[in-house]
């Protein structure tokens, strides 16, 4: 093991690197771009022998990727906002076709006006399509987490693809200490490609011509109940790969300081560190407060969930996307799971950092005691919902 | 080495130091924050760098900012008030109006030739980098290259990273003669960066 | 490359059950390709007749690899296969059957950037003219004067160029082809088939439904195409450009069948004034003179 100073994007690019890919696809997109440029790098100095190929969209690279992962290939791709927007609709054909592949999502705001600053948006939009999604915290959680996608979407109990998402900048561009585990250990843990068929092997297949309705219902019902199977997966993966480097991220979710607690924050992504640190300021000035980090969006993590709910007195939801004209995306989710508890849990969803607004402890503190404060006053004030615009 | 207050100030109360650097496009301004945070790693301790992009354009303000920390940095946000920043540009300190963005109390190093008005709440520091790189032909695409050497600077006036932690980073970023010009340029301008009077 | 029909392989590529309107070029021209690659080809296909004519899984009645696509990615799905072939130990070429709305509109960009990667691949475009799939609306390869359901008083625009457009990518090998000729089509297969990198081949296929003509005919309206001089095959090697024999006697204007001849058999056309007639004529004489610029 190593530990060297990386980007969000160059902790991806040696996760790749580690990873034994045969194919990457790239085409740039600010804050994306640097990814494919490394690894353009390593193939070009024979540090992988993965192919690059250099296409013309977005939707060629998802396109091409899949063809090659059709016919046997561990391939890669990564992009961006409109680029992951532009690649949508083979999104959709990739999950359908069960092909296991990894997708490294930079998150950035969509627009108009243009605009390169991380919000969750571009990546939740993708949430129906049938990929697993994680969300990293920390550069060294990319890198894990790209190279766990690989093993957990080639699991026979799963056969879907997987995308990584991280805030653009925030993550993409800030350099920290990553440990980068070695070659040998990740080749015992990465086993030889595995997916459901091979478009390219002697037997005459046909795939996705027309089907009956009944048909294409089954096949979506299989693709949930393997997205239920993911959850084990996800866990197992994690466990395992904490054997093999130390690191262990919780599986679908991570529970800090969120056993005991009153109040249980819940988000996603790069600012969790910072609830972290607002949390143990909290923590110590005698605040009941936990923060529960949802680190797969697919599948969704009912299960933690309902359980670190199951003993809160209110539930505090960042998002960094909003689903205009109804709620931010984890709030849905989280409301849908406070029916059936059997303790009366206030909600209160803040939509915030859209565009890159950027969120410091001093607002984290503020909207959280906001909220403990309403609560402690109000009593069971159900559920509400509030946009914190920076201004 | 002289030994200001930043390097006493991580084993104090404080968290976590905060260095800002002010450049333009083309000045290497998001690798000298990238060989800063290498630096203080090999020194034992943890850094985060994370620079502001606009439009990327050669020219264009560019800052990048670094948290230095004993601990394990997991905060993410940009909008933080510097302790110590390091000016690649003089100009810069009214285009970028820095004297509203640092920290009172803050420490300025900045390459200048000429004593510039800033503020008394500060501690300043001069470094002549531009006149260090001339004399050593330290350019690529004729922008003088006073990245480097602004660290060296940053490394006398502060103590948090000493000069050969330093140069052991910057042999991990450069090679060949760029390399040994840039060593040579770090240490001329740890000798000759001065205080204001 | 002198192929004789009794060299030809006897397997069935396209099988009996298969879903296509009577007198449908496409099942030809499918047919064609099992006989000239056989089992060697992983054919692609994007939204389109051939989508449809393959059948309801989990049948069906293509004897051949097939991958359908979204409708603007077959170039690309292609070229991913493409690029592994030789690590993975791929044994066959990746085939795209495209049709002209998929090559020459949504999947151009996809078109365009294999091209000039010069993906080692076979790439068909089966062209009727028209989106069929979709109950005929006008394609940029739609000719002037033909009624589609979106042009309901005929096309106002010419039809571009595309084995030009593909012959200045400076692929290896371009050509075109007709249903008709299926000896001709097969041995231009066949030669790109040997050919390293990007191969693009452009398939005339008249389709009675879209066209309006009595599906006993399709034969004889493509064969009637290269005789009015409106479809011109050739093959270009190396950016040179050869006419081939079917269309090289049409070089004299002379030989040509008057243009009435192809026109009269297709109810898309039957509100074509002379005005317009006159027109389709020059635009076929501009076209062979500027294919001519690059024998």
């Amino acid at each position: 093991m190593v530990t060297k100073v990386l980007t969000g994007n160059y902790a991806v690019a040696e996760a790749v690197r580690l990873s034994n890919v045969d194919l990457i696809t790239a085409y740039p997109i600010t804050p994306q771009t640097t990814i494919v440029e490394r690894l353009s790098e390593f193939v070009d100095m024979k540090l992988i022998k993965a192919r690059l190929m250099r296409v013309e969209s977005e939707f060629a690279a998802l396109a091409a990727a899949y063809g090659a992962a059709l016919c046997g290939a561990r391939a890669f791709t990564a992009t961006s906002s409109h680029g992951l927007l532009f690649a949508h609709e083979m999104l959709w054909w990739v999950a359908g076709s069960r092909v296991p592949m990894v997708l490294a999502v930079v998150t950035r705001t969509v627009g108009p006006p243009w605009n390169i600053w991380s919000e969750h948006t571009d990546f939740m939009g993708q949430r129906d399509c049938g990929w697993l999604m994680a969300l990293a915290e920390n550069n060294q959680e990319i890198l894990d987490t790209t190279i766990q996608l690989y093993r957990i979407t080639e699991d026979e109990e799963v056969y879907l693809p997987g995308m990584l998402g991280f805030d653009g900048f925030l993550l993409s561009h800030t350099s920290e200490p990553v440990d980068i585990p070695d070659e040998d250990v990740i080749k015992s843990f990465l086993k030889p490609r595995s997916q459901p068929y091979n478009m390219c092997s002697d037997n005459i297949l046909t795939m996705g011509n027309l089907s009956n309705a009944e048909d294409v219902a089954t096949m979506r019902y299989d693709i949930h109940k393997s997205m239920e199977n993911a959850k084990e997966v996800i866990k197992e993966v994690d466990r395992e790969y904490e054997k093999l480097t130390g690191r262990s991220y919780g599986g679908l979710t991570e529970c800090y300081r969120c056993d005991d607690s009153k109040y249980l924050i819940v988000a996603m992504g790069g600012w969790v560190g910072t609830m972290k640190d607002v949390c143990d300021e909290l923590r110590s000035n005698g605040y009941d407060v936990g923060v529960l980090k949802v680190r797969f969006f697919r599948p969704f993590p009912e299960e933690d969930l309902t359980k670190a709910m199951s003993s809160v007195k209110g539930v505090l939801v960042f998002d960094k996307s909003v689903s205009l004209g109804s709620l931010g995306h984890i709030h849905s989710e989280v409301l849908a799971r406070t029916y059936g508890l059997s303790n009366k849990v206030v909600v209160r969803g803040v939509i915030a950092g859209l565009a890159g607004v950027d969120v410091n402890p001093n607002d984290i503190r503020g909207i959280i005691l906001k909220f403990i404060g309403d609560v402690e006053e109000g009593g069971y004030i159900g559920n509400t919902s509030e946009w914190f615009l920076g201004r | 080495m002289i030994c200001y207050k930043w390097c006493f100030i991580l084993i104090g109360n404080n968290k976590e130091v905060n260095v800002k650097l002010y450049g333009r496009g083309g000045q290497g301004v998001v690798t000298a924050a990238n060989v800063l945070v290498r630096a203080v790693c090999i020194a034992g301790l943890w850094g985060q760098a994370y620079p502001f992009f606009s439009a990327e354009r050669r020219g264009a303000p560019v800052t990048a900012s670094v948290r230095i920390s004993r601990e394990r940095v997991r905060s993410r946000y940009t909008n933080v008030k510097p302790d110590i920043a390091i000016i690649f540009d003089h100009k810069l300190y009214e285009i970028l109006n820095i004297s509203q963005d640092v920290r009172d109390g803050g420490t300025l190093i900045i390459n200048t030739q000429f004593k510039i008005r800033t503020s008394d709440r500060y501690r300043i520091f001069y470094i002549n980098a531009n006149d260090i790189v001339r004399k050593l032909g330290l350019f690529f695409t004729g922008w003088s290259l006073v990245n480097m050497p602004m660290l060296g600077a940053f490394s006398k006036v502060t103590g948090l990273v000493n000069v050969d932690d330093l140069i052991r980073s910057v042999r991990e970023y450069l090679h060949g003669d760029l390399l040994e010009l840039n060593v040579k340029a770090i240490k001329i301008a740890y000798d000759e960066v001065s205080e204001a009077e | 490359m002198s192929i004789k029909i009794q060299g030809l392989s006897r397997d069935n590529y396209v099988l009996p059950g298969h879903t296509a309107c009577p007198g449908c070029p496409e099942t030809l021209g499918l047919r064609y390709v099992g006989m000239a690659l056989g089992k060697d080809s992983i054919i692609v296909v994007p939204a389109g007749c051939s989508t449809i004519i393959q059948g309801t899984l989990p049948k069906s009645s293509i004897a051949m690899r097939v991958i359908n696509v979204p409708f603007a990615s077959s170039a690309s799905v292609a070229s991913g296969i493409a690029n592994v072939k030789e690590i993975l130990k791929i044994g066959g070429i990746p085939v795209v059957w495209a049709g002209d709305g998929a090559t020459a509109d949504i999947g151009f960009a996809s078109l365009s950037g294999s091209a000039e990667r010069n993906d080692d691949l076979i790439y068909i475009c089966v062209d009727n003219e028209a989106y069929m799939n979709t109950g005929i609306q006008r394609s940029s390869l739609t000719p002037y004067g033909a009624w589609t359901s979106t042009t309901v008083t005929g096309k106002r625009e010419d039809r571009k160029e595309v084995p030009l457009i593909m012959l200045l990518h400076k692929i290896p090998y371009t050509a075109t082809a007709s249903i008709a000729f299926p000896l001709d089509f097969i041995s231009k297969l066949r030669k790109a088939a040997t050919i390293r990198g990007f191969k693009y081949i452009h398939l005339h296929a008249p389709c009675p439904t879209g066209w309006r003509f009595d599906p006993s005919k399709t034969v004889e309206v493509a064969k009637l195409a290269v005789e009015v001089g409106a479809w011109i095959l050739f093959e270009a090697e190396q950016h040179k450009l050869r006419l081939t024999p079917p269309s090289n006697i049409y070089l004299d204007k002379h030989k040509r069948k008057h243009i009435k001849d192809y026109i009269s058999v297709q109810g898309r056309f039957k509100d074509l004034s002379e005005d317009d007639l006159r027109r389709f004529e020059d635009f076929i004489n501009n076209t062979w003179e500027l294919l001519l610029k690059f024998t």
